[in-house]
C-alpha cells in the first residue's frame, strides 16, 4: 500500500530552533531594560529628594535669620546678618539654579524673586530701620514667601514623581 | 567702564564700582544703590545708547540696593521704563536679579516734581 506523502514542515516550525534562543534573549535584554529604568528613576527620585530637603533646610535657616534681622535694632550684629542673608540667597539661588538645570521641572525664579524682595527689599540695610515685633506684617510676608518657595519646589517634585510610569516606554 | 563702541558702555559693577554694594542712600553706606545710580548709571544712560550692566562677581544684591538703583531711575532721574528697556542690558548669571530689577523699573512711579530733564538729553536712537 503507498505511503501518504509527508507534509513538508511549515516555514515557522523550521525556523523554530534558529528563533527560539534568539526569544531568550530578547526576553532577557527587555526584563533588564525595564528593571535598569526602574532603578534609573528610584535613584533620580532619592537624588533630588535628597537636593531638594537641602535647600528646604536652607530655606528655613535663612527665614530664622531675616526675622531675627528685622527684629534686632541697627547694630554690628544687624550688619553682619546683612551680610550673611544676602550671601545665603545667592547660595539659595544656585542651588535651585543647578536642581533646574538638572531637571526643567523645578522652575522657581518668580517664587525666588518674591522671597528675596520680602528679606532684602524696604528698609534692608537702610541707617534709618528700626526694629519690627514679632507679629509685624513683614516678618509675615517672610514666612509666607519661604513657604511659598518651598511649596512650588514640593509641587514641582510630585508632578514629577508621584505618576511616573515605571514603564520605560511610558516616560 | 569699555568706551570701545561709539554707542555702547559697559559697567562692571565689581570693577567699577564695588564687590560689596548695599543700602540705598549714602547715609547706609560708601556703595549704596543711589549713589550707583548717581555717579555711574544715569551718566552712562545719557551719554551712550546702550549700557550694560556686568553684575556678576559681588556677594549679592539686597533688593533695597536694586530698587533704589534701577527703579530710581524712573522714580527720581526722569527714564521710563520704555527707555530702558531699549537701552539697558543687563549681564549676569543670575535668573532671579534681571526679574527683580524690570519689575522694579516696570512698577516705579515718577516721584511728584521729578525733573524730566533725563529725557530730554537721551540720546536719539537710529
Amino acid at each position: 500500500m503507498p505511503q501518504p506523502p509527508v507534509p513538508a514542515p511549515s516555514l515557522i516550525v523550521s525556523l523554530m530552533p534558529l528563533v527560539s534562543p534568539l526569544m531568550t534573549w530578547v526576553l532577557v535584554i527587555t526584563g533588564w531594560v525595564v528593571v535598569n529604568h526602574g532603578n534609573n528613576v528610584r535613584e533620580s527620585r532619592k537624588e533630588t529628594r535628597s537636593k531638594i530637603d537641602a535647600i528646604i533646610k536652607a530655606i528655613d535657616a535663612l527665614e530664622t535669620k531675616s526675622i531675627k534681622y528685622y527684629m534686632t535694632d541697627v547694630s554690628v550684629d544687624a550688619q553682619l546678618l546683612e551680610m550673611e542673608i544676602k550671601r545665603d540667597i545667592k547660595a539659595l539661588e544656585a542651588g535651585l539654579k543647578r536642581l533646574s538645570l538638572s531637571d526643567p521641572h523645578f522652575q522657581t525664579a518668580d517664587a525666588q524673586k518674591d522671597l528675596q524682595n520680602s528679606m532684602t527689599g524696604g528698609d534692608f540695610e537702610q541707617s534709618a530701620r528700626v526694629k519690627r515685633p514679632h507679629t509685624d506684617g513683614k516678618l509675615l510676608q517672610i514666612s509666607t514667601d519661604a513657604r511659598e518657595l518651598i511649596n512650588v519646589m514640593e509641587i514641582a517634585y510630585i508632578t514629577k514623581y508621584a505618576k511616573k510610569s515605571r514603564l520605560p516606554w511610558k516616560t | 567702564m569699555d568706551n570701545s563702541m561709539a554707542n555702547e558702555t559697559t559697567i562692571n559693577i565689581v570693577k567699577n564700582f564695588s564687590k560689596y554694594p548695599g543700602g540705598r542712600t549714602p547715609a547706609d553706606g560708601d556703595y549704596s544703590g543711589s549713589r550707583f545710580r548717581d555717579q555711574l548709571l544715569v551718566p552712562a544712560l545719557k551719554k551712550y545708547a546702550n549700557v550694560v550692566v556686568e553684575m556678576d562677581g559681588t556677594l549679592g544684591y539686597g533688593s533695597s540696593f536694586l530698587e533704589e538703583a534701577f527703579g530710581g531711575l524712573v522714580r527720581l532721574c526722569g527714564f521710563t521704563p520704555v527707555q530702558l528697556r531699549q537701552s539697558l542690558v543687563l549681564r549676569t548669571q543670575s535668573d532671579v536679579t534681571p526679574l527683580i530689577i524690570w519689575e522694579y523699573i516696570d512698577e516705579a512711579i515718577p516721584e511728584i516734581g521729578t525733573s524730566q530733564s533725563a529725557v530730554a538729553k537721551m540720546p536719539v536712537m537710529a
